[in-house]
C-alpha cells in the first residue's frame, strides 16, 4: 500500500528537513527507500535531536529551520560522500552562518519563480477521513484534501518559503463546454467528474491570489491542448470547439502558459499527440495569431501503456522548436524518464552512462540542442528533476544539472519543483542555494562551476523573461504586499513549516 | 519461465476506453500470470487492495499519469476479470509461442 510521506513519517516517528526518500507525484510507481536514505535518515534524526538538544530548541522547531536543513546535508556528506555539500560545521547552530552561506548575508538576493506548482481542487483525495483504510490504519492522519488545497498551497509555498511567485501549473484536464440545452457552462460546470484542476480554477486561484497579495504573485498555465475536442466520427480535431476554448482561456481566463500533456487523453480519442504533429502544428499557429507563444510541456515521467507512454519521450521537441522559432517550449522535468521503480539500481535502469552523465530520457532532450546547437527556443525545466535527483543520489543531480546547463544554458534553465508533491519547496531552494558540482565531474564532463549568477538565472530571472515579469518592479512591490506582511507576522508569531510532503511512499510494516 | 507477451492494452475495448482505462490495461499486461491467476472475486475489497499492493491509503490504485481519472476498486474488478478472460483466450497460443 502507498501512503503519504509525511503520513508515513508521522507513523515512523520521522521529523526530516529533506524528504529522506523519493516521492511519487503520481507520474511514477513510487520506489523503495534505499540504504544509504535510510542512513541518512537515521543520521537527520539522530544528529538533528542532538544539536536542538545542545541549542535547547524543540526538536520539531529546530527542524522547521535552515539549521535542521545544514544538519541533513551534513548527514547527505556523511553517506554520500564528504563534500557534496558545502555546510559549514558552526552551520547547524548559527542561524546567521547559514544565511551568509546562502546569500552571502543579502536577504533576498534570489528572486524566486517556481514555475511547476500544484494544488487541488481535493478531488483527487476523495472520501479519505471515511475510508476503510483510514479507520484501520491505527494513527493520527491529517485531512489530506486540506493539506493539498489551495489554501495550504499558499501557505507552504509563501509563508513556507523564499518563493516570490509561482506558475500553477496544469493537469491534463479538459473543461466541458455546453450543456445539453447549448448553454455555455461557467467555472465549476465545466469541471468533468474527477477533475482536479481545471483551467478555469487556476485562473479563479490565480486571480484570488494576486488580489489578496495586492500584487503579482500568481500565474497560470491553461490546459487545453491538440487532442481535447474530437470528432469521434470523423476521427479529427474539433477544430471549432478547440478555437471556442482557446479564446475563452486567453481572454477570459487570461492564461499565461499552455501546458501540455502529449502522452494523455482526456477526450477518449484513443491517442495521444506529438509536439511535431499535424494538430499540435496547427493549435501552435492558432495561439501564435493570439498572442500566445509559450507552451510548457510535460516529458519524461510517463506510463506502462504502449500506445501513449512513449508520447512522453521529448523526441518531436526537436522539429517543433525548429519549425516554431517564436515560439518558447518550456520542457518539464528536464524530461527525466524515471521509468523504474527499483530503489537501489536506479542508474542502471535509467541507462545512466558514466562517461556521459547521460541517462533516460534526458539525453534525448540534451541530444536535441546537441544535434541543433541553433536552437534557442527550448528551456530544460527542473521540477521533480533536481530535487529527485538530489535525494536519490546527489552526484546524479551533479549530473543532471550539469548537462542541463552545459548543453542549454544557465539561461534556459527553469525553476520549478513540482511542490506541493514535495511539501513545502524551502528545503529545495535552500538546496540549490547550495549546490555545486564537484571539481572532479567539472574535470572529467567539461561542467562549469554554478556561479551565483546562474543561480539568479535559473532561480527566477529565466522564467521571468518567459513570462514578462518586471523583477525590479516585483524587488520593490513584494516587499511591500499583504502577503508579505501576512508572512512576517506569521514568522514573529512562530509559524514553522510542518516538513510534510504530500506524494506518495510505501507504508512500511 | 518467460512470460507471454500479453497484449490486453491492444485489444478492442470492452468499454468506452478512457486513457486510465488504456493504462490499466497496460498495467494488467505487466501482472505475472501466475499472480492474476490467485485473484478471486470472492476477494472482499480490503482483501483486493492488500492483493494488489498498489492501492492509496486513499482506496484508490496508484496509476501513474492518470490525473483525470481515479482508479477505484470497482474500476478495477471490472477490468481484472476483463483481462482474465482475455488470457483465458490466448494462454495457450501464446505460451506455446512463447
Amino acid at each position: 500500500m502507498w501512503i503519504r510521506k509525511g503520513d508515513r513519517d508521522r507513523a515512523q516517528g520521522v521529523d526530516s528537513p529533506i524528504p529522506t526518500q523519493v516521492v511519487s507525484n503520481e507520474e511514477f510507481i513510487p520506489r523503495p527507500q534505499t540504504e544509504k536514505q535510510k542512513q541518512v535518515e537515521q543520521l537527520i534524526m539522530e544528529d538533528g535531536t542532538a544539536n536542538a538538544k545542545k541549542l535547547n530548541m524543540s526538536r520539531r522547531a529546530y527542524m522547521a529551520s535552515s539549521l535542521g536543513l545544514a544538519t541533513a546535508f551534513l548527514a547527505q556528506n556523511k553517506v554520500f560522500g564528504a563534500g557534496l555539500w558545502d555546510v559549514g560545521k558552526e552551520e547547524p547552530f548559527e542561524l546567521a552562518a547559514v544565511e551568509q552561506k546562502l546569500t552571502g548575508g543579502k536577504k533576498g538576493k534570489y528572486f524566486i519563480i517556481d514555475v511547476q506548482s500544484h494544488f487541488s481542487n481535493a478531488g483527487p483525495v476523495g472520501n479519505f477521513r471515511n475510508s476503510e483504510t483510514a479507520k484501520n490504519m491505527g494513527f493520527q492522519l491529517k485531512n489530506d484534501g486540506e493539506a493539498y488545497a489551495f489554501k495550504n498551497f499558499a501557505k507552504e509555498m509563501f509563508l513556507d518559503s523564499e518563493t516570490a511567485m509561482v506558475v500553477i501549473s496544469g493537469v491534463p484536464t479538459r473543461e466541458e463546454q455546453r450543456a445539453a440545452d447549448g448553454r455555455v457552462l461557467i467555472d465549476a460546470e465545466r469541471t468533468p467528474r474527477g477533475a482536479i484542476l481545471p483551467s478555469w480554477l487556476m485562473a479563479q486561484k490565480r486571480t484570488e491570489l494576486n488580489q489578496m497579495a495586492g500584487s503579482q504573485r500568481a500565474l497560470c498555465q491553461g490546459n487545453l491542448a491538440p487532442n481535447h475536442y474530437w470528432n469521434k466520427e470523423t476521427s479529427t480535431i474539433d477544430r471549432a470547439a478547440t478555437i471556442e476554448q482557446m479564446e475563452r482561456e486567453i481572454e477570459v481566463y487570461r492564461i499565461d502558459s499552455w501546458k501540455w500533456y502529449c502522452h494523455t487523453d482526456p477526450a477518449r480519442t484513443g491517442n495521444g499527440f506529438q509536439l511535431d504533429d499535424d494538430n499540435a502544428q496547427w493549435f501552435i499557429e492558432e495561439s501564435r495569431k493570439r498572442g500566445k507563444k509559450l507552451f510548457s510541456v510535460h516529458k519524461g515521467y510517463s506510463y506502462q501503456s504502449k500506445k501513449l507512454g512513449h508520447l512522453a519521450n521529448p523526441q518531436d521537441v526537436e522539429q517543433a522548436a525548429l519549425r516554431n522559432p517564436d515560439v518558447n517550449f518550456v520542457i518539464y522535468h528536464s524530461a527525466l524518464k524515471h521509468g523504474s521503480s527499483d530503489g537501489e539500481n536506479w542508474k542502471a535502469m535509467n541507462d545512466y552512462n558514466p562517461e556521459t552523465g547521460d541517462f533516460l530520457w534526458h539525453k534525448v532532450l540534451m541530444d536535441v540542442k546537441r544535434k541543433n546547437p541553433q536552437i534557442d527556443n527550448v528551456y530544460p525545466e527542473i521540477g521533480s528533476f533536481f530535487n529527485t535527483l538530489v535525494v536519490q543520489d546527489p552526484i546524479m543531480a551533479m549530473h543532471g544539472m550539469g548537462l542541463n546547463i552545459k548543453t542549454y544554458g544557465a539561461d534556459h534553465v527553469v525553476w520549478g519543483t513540482d511542490c506541493l508533491w514535495w511539501g513545502s519547496p524551502q528545503w529545495a531552494i535552500e538546496a540549490f542555494q547550495r549546490f555545486q558540482i564537484s571539481d572532479e565531474l567539472c574535470e572529467k564532463h567539461g561542467y562549469k562551476k554554478i556561479t551565483e549568477e546562474d543561480k539568479a538565472k535559473i532561480f527566477g530571472l529565466n522564467a521571468a523573461r518567459l513570462y514578462n515579469v518586471d523583477v525590479n518592479a516585483q524587488r520593490k512591490a513584494l516587499p511591500a504586499d499583504a502577503l508579505e506582511r501576512i508572512r512576517q507576522t506569521y514568522l514573529q508569531r512562530g509559524g514553522q513549516r510542518d516538513n510534510d510532503a504530500h506524494g506518495w511512499v510505501r507504508r512500511l510494516g | 519461465m518467460q512470460e507471454p507477451a500479453w497484449d490486453f492494452e491492444g485489444q478492442p475495448p470492452f468499454e468506452e476506453m478512457s486513457e486510465t482505462g488504456i493504462n490499466l490495461c497496460a498495467y494488467f499486461d505487466a501482472m505475472s500470470d501466475a499472480q492474476l491467476q490467485t485473484y478471486r472475486p470472492s476477494l472482499s475489497d480490503q482483501e483486493l487492495m492488500a492483493w494488489d499492493g498498489n492501492f492509496t491509503s486513499e482506496d484508490t490504485l496508484l496509476l501513474p499519469c492518470c490525473e483525470s481519472e481515479d482508479v477505484d476498486v470497482q474500476m478495477y474488478r471490472r477490468f481484472i476479470e476483463q483481462c482474465i478472460r482475455y488470457r483465458n483466450s490466448v494462454r495457450h497460443r501464446l505460451s506455446s509461442a512463447a
